[in-house]
């Protein structure tokens, strides 16, 4: 027990090791300088930019003055944005999507830390938008009725599909990787319709950006192989069922498909694939027009004289019951577009119900929480509508009813509207009639828009419902002292402005697609119709069809406050259609 | 009532965050506990000072106990005679050297992984670091607790004469004996003390070890629950409470950072398991080796760990083992603030 009193070898050694310590604590105090601020991680550093992509982070080595960093960070092009902070990081998050195909250059000569000493490591980084591109149907030469993506900032064509391929629809994946197209064998020449093969083809762009391979827990979703463009793949081939109309939801695992029995007509409705499955049939009742909302997990179905909205998840439908209905909307019969966070929608409103307006058209946005609010009433026909990037504005593309004689002036004969608004539905379904006769095509389409029919009877729907892929659209069933002007509008959400943007030469059929980045609108017009105009067709010697680019702003202030102007449009030199761009 | 309400969320999810980890730090600890054998784990120690420091400290991977369940398993390497080394290794680093802990760390820095890596590595320096010097006393009996250094110093001359082996048949010890089923021999004259700190749930049979794993997870769920939640009560209170300006200018101080971290980690004394998700919160606010500081010396060192660390050690063996290991914590913390920034 003595010992306990006595110094012991650890008393000697402690106190020794301890005095060293301190020694080097105070060295380092009093000679150690501290490191300068600088930029630890810029998130944008090298990486290809896209449009949702709507702020970047900076991090650095210590919290830094905001101010001093805020007046000294430059970008160049110019991008406007807003700063925030949290402790060491900054954010700073776009007023509006970095404009497609360009290089920015960050750059942070100098800045302040909160405190210790003055000075920064200087901070220089570069991140590139995505190429604006495009992917059209082809016109005229080998690129007849092939799908074609045309690269806008490298002035680049690649044709994407085979000579033997008539591309009918086509959409390309969020990724911007693959496109989802459905095509038939050009030497078909009876019943092509019916004989539509869905499939993928690669468009040789990236998709994702590679992370470093020391981050191994980032999974590269990519592998570099598959990078080369033109390599298809069949998605759904036509031996039981032929496949109308598709959709792709908003992160590219889940295409919905209407299709019909090859044998049985009655046997008609929505299909689901999803990766890596079987396709399955959606077990709910047949339908007209439908639409993937952007949660990817539910359809927006036109059914009956509304909406319906159905879940797509496979667990529901495991059991054999019916698809889960999630909501209906009974009044709308058309859904053009859904807000991108899901919030809200712009639907149509065919308005039967109310005798007065029996022949009109209301597109009306509708949110989640139940808000309705009516955008526009047309007594021609409501065709497209895409909300900007974010929701604030809709772009519409609106048919106006003409009389040939006297342009401008809105018919008001109830019968003649009444006839002429089931062309436009057509339309806009391109719902694109092979029918032989105009009464039984105006009877179907009718039956389309869900106007006369009674719907109980689903075997007359089904057989009703015959859409189609492709692009043929039936002119020549207008009556010729009638036709339709269509225009472009946009349409402030908020405050029910509109705001003409370009009328466009009447034709039977318009794409019209919004840049991702906001910046302009792609449409294709018809110069000639082939079928109906051929004496006119003989005169003209041009492209039957061409594209041009429509840009929607003239001024940053006019972007950022998102107030499109009538500006003129630019003539693109390429015979096309259905251009469509690539996120 | 802003305030409050803030408060309220950050404390909520400083605990959600970390109970998930809590589990599985009990859980896995608690199991080990129960099925490593520690005698047959002291009889293959090196004897080698260093190697037992290092040997000691990554022993933690074994047991993935926080700190509060260090010091019983430190105590019962003592008592069976493991080197000091190994034993002052195993003290400092089990609670942050294993897989349970790592990966919470991971978890709650992923956005800053060289604090996971520098949080490893200077745990694994300082530890062994403070196993080498206590290993300059050949005999460790004076700075321990007298009960413990009674119960191990019966057993200290008989190892001296078999070199270390435990294994020498109990006919050939001194005392009294009792017979028990399969050869066993129980003494029955050990000290109290002896069989007290001991792991007494080798022996016992598996349904009731299970019984004992059950029984122990709870137990120390409630202790360390309790403390977690207060943990989360005080990181959330600090950062409502005290004006942001005065966290800003004490955080951003190269040393003040340090210092002011350290001494929230011995007084928080939140379980290591959970202790990054505490420190994330004040990532934005204080210097990387403040945080780093906190992450190092908290497990080590704290307000409720000094307290069981008395149970073993002699006022006068805590005392260099707080200095030693605060006085390195810092260095290393300064060191980090200075050339990693």
């Amino acid at each position: 027990m003595t010992s306990r009193r006595q110094r012991q070898p650890l008393d000697r050694v402690a106190p020794l090791v301890m005095f060293g310590l301190t020694v080097v604590i105070v060295a380092m105090l009093i000679f150690g300088s501290q490191a300068l601020p600088r930029v630890r991680n810029f998130s944008w550093q090298n990486q290809p930019v896209k449009a949702d992509d709507v702020a970047f982070l900076l991090t650095f080595t210590q919290p830094m003055e905001p101010d001093s960093v805020e007046q000294n960070l430059n970008i160049e092009p110019k991008l406007s944005g807003k700063f925030s902070w949290a402790g060491r990081r900054m954010a700073y998050t776009l007023d509006a999507p970095a404009p497609y195909g360009e290089t920015f250059k960050l750059s942070l000569p100098t800045a302040e830390a909160l405190s210790g000493p003055t000075g920064f490591e200087a901070f220089e980084g570069t991140f590139r938008s995505r190429d604006r591109a495009f992917v059209y149907i082809g016109v005229g030469g080998e690129e007849t009725d092939r799908l074609v993506l045309f690269n806008l900032t490298k002035k680049e064509k690649t044709l994407l599909t085979a000579a033997n391929q008539t591309v009918l629809d086509f959409q390309p994946y969020p990724g911007r990787d693959r496109i989802l197209y459905s095509a038939v064998d050009s030497a078909v020449t009876s019943d092509r319709l019916a004989s539509a093969q869905l499939y993928t083809v690669t468009t040789g762009l990236d998709s994702t950006a590679q992370s470093p391979a020391w981050q191994f827990w980032r999974k590269n979703t990519l592998p570099e192989a598959e990078t080369e463009a033109g390599i298809t793949e069949l998605i759904l081939d036509n031996s039981e069922f032929q496949n109308l109309k598709f959709d792709l939801s908003a992160d590219g695992e889940t295409i919905v498909v209407q299709r019909v029995s090859q044998e049985n007509p009655s046997n008609f409705g929505p299909w689901v694939i999803r990766a890596g499955e079987d396709p399955r049939k959606l077990k709910t009742e047949p339908g007209g027009d439908f639409k993937i909302a952007p949660d990817s997990v539910s359809l927006l179905l036109q059914q009956g004289r509304g909406t319906a909205v159905i879940d797509l998840e496979p667990e529901t439908t495991a059991a054999e019951s019916e698809a889960l209905l999630l909501d209906f909307l009974p009044e709308y019969g058309l859904t053009l577009d859904i807000a991108t966070d899901g919030a809200s929608a712009a639907l149509v409103n065919f308005n039967q119900d109310d005798p007065e307006d029996r022949f009109t058209q209301s597109l009306y946005w509708v949110s989640n929480r139940g808000d309705e609010k009516l955008l526009l009433q047309t007594n021609g026909a409501i065709l497209s509508a895409q909300f900007n990037d974010n929701n604030q504005i809709l772009y519409c593309l609106v048919n106006r009813l003409l009389s040939s004689e006297n342009t401008g002036e809105d018919y008001d004969n109830e019968a003649l509207i009444g006839r002429d608004r089931t062309e436009a539905v057509e339309n806009f379904d391109e719902n694109n009639s092979q029918f032989q006769s105009e009464n039984q095509s105006l009877e179907n389409d009718l039956e389309d828009s869900e106007t006369e029919i009674d719907l109980a009877n689903n075997d007359e729907l089904a057989q009703g419902e015959t859409e189609f892929f492709g692009e043929e659209n039936a002119v020549g069933l207008l009556d010729e002292a009638y036709s339709f002007s269509p225009y472009l509008t946009a349409i402030n959400i908020e405050t029910g402005q509109t705001q003409k943007l370009i009328e466009m030469p009447p034709q039977p059929e318009i794409t019209v697609s919004l840049s991702p980045d906001g910046l302009a609108v792609l449409f294709d017009e018809a110069l000639v119709d082939d079928a109906q105009n051929a004496s006119l067709q003989a005169e003209y010697d041009g492209p039957t069809h061409r594209l041009w680019l429509l840009p929607l702003f003239s001024t940053l202030e006019e972007r950022i406050n998102r107030e499109p102007i009538a500006l003129p449009p630019t003539e693109l030199d390429i015979a096309g259609r259905h251009p469509i761009w690539l996120p | 009532m802003v305030h409050l309400n803030t408060g309220f969320t950050l404390f909520l999810s400083l605990l959600v965050e970390a109970v998930p980890f809590l589990l599985i730090g009990v859980a896995f600890s608690s199991l080990l506990l129960f099925f490593v054998n520690e005698q047959q784990l002291v009889s293959v120690l090196p004897k080698n000072a260093f190697l037992g420091a290092l040997v000691g400290s990554l022993m933690g991977v074994l047991f993935p106990v926080c700190e509060c369940g260090n010091v019983p398993v430190a105590r019962r390497l003592i008592v069976q005679g493991a080197p000091t080394a190994v034993s002052i290794g195993f003290l400092l680093a089990a609670p942050t050297i294993n897989p349970v802990v790592f990966w919470a760390t991971w978890v709650a820095f992923r956005g800053q992984p060289e604090v996971v890596f520098l949080r490893v590595i200077c745990t694994l320096l300082i530890a062994t670091s403070i196993g080498w010097v206590f290993s300059y006393q050949p005999d460790i009996g004076p700075f321990l607790q007298e009960n413990v250094a009674r119960s191990r110093f019966r057993d200290r001359p008989k190892r001296n004469l078999t070199g270390g082996s435990s294994n020498q048949p109990s006919l050939l010890q001194g005392g009294t004996f009792l017979q028990v089923a399969g050869g066993e021999t129980l003494q029955l004259d050990t000290p109290a003390a002896q069989r007290l700190v001991a792991n007494p749930v080798q022996a016992q049979s598996p349904v009731s070890k299970l019984q004992l794993v059950v029984d122990n997870m709870v137990r120390e769920l409630r202790e360390l629950g309790a403390v977690l939640v207060f943990g989360s009560a005080i990181a959330a209170t600090v950062q409502v409470a005290v004006p942001r300006e005065t966290i800003l200018g004490l955080g951003q101080g190269m040393a003040s950072s340090i210092l002011a971290m350290m001494a929230l980690a011995t007084v928080v004394s939140i379980c290591s398991t959970v202790d990054s998700f505490f420190a994330l919160s004040f990532a934005s606010t204080f210097t990387t080796g403040s945080l780093l500081a906190f992450l190092i010396f908290g497990p080590m060192i704290d307000l409720k760990n000094i307290g069981l660390l008395l149970t073993v050690f002699t006022g006068r063996a805590v005392f260099y083992l707080f200095a030693l290991a605060s006085l390195m914590s810092f260095a290393l913390a300064l060191a980090v603030n200075l050339y990693l920034g």
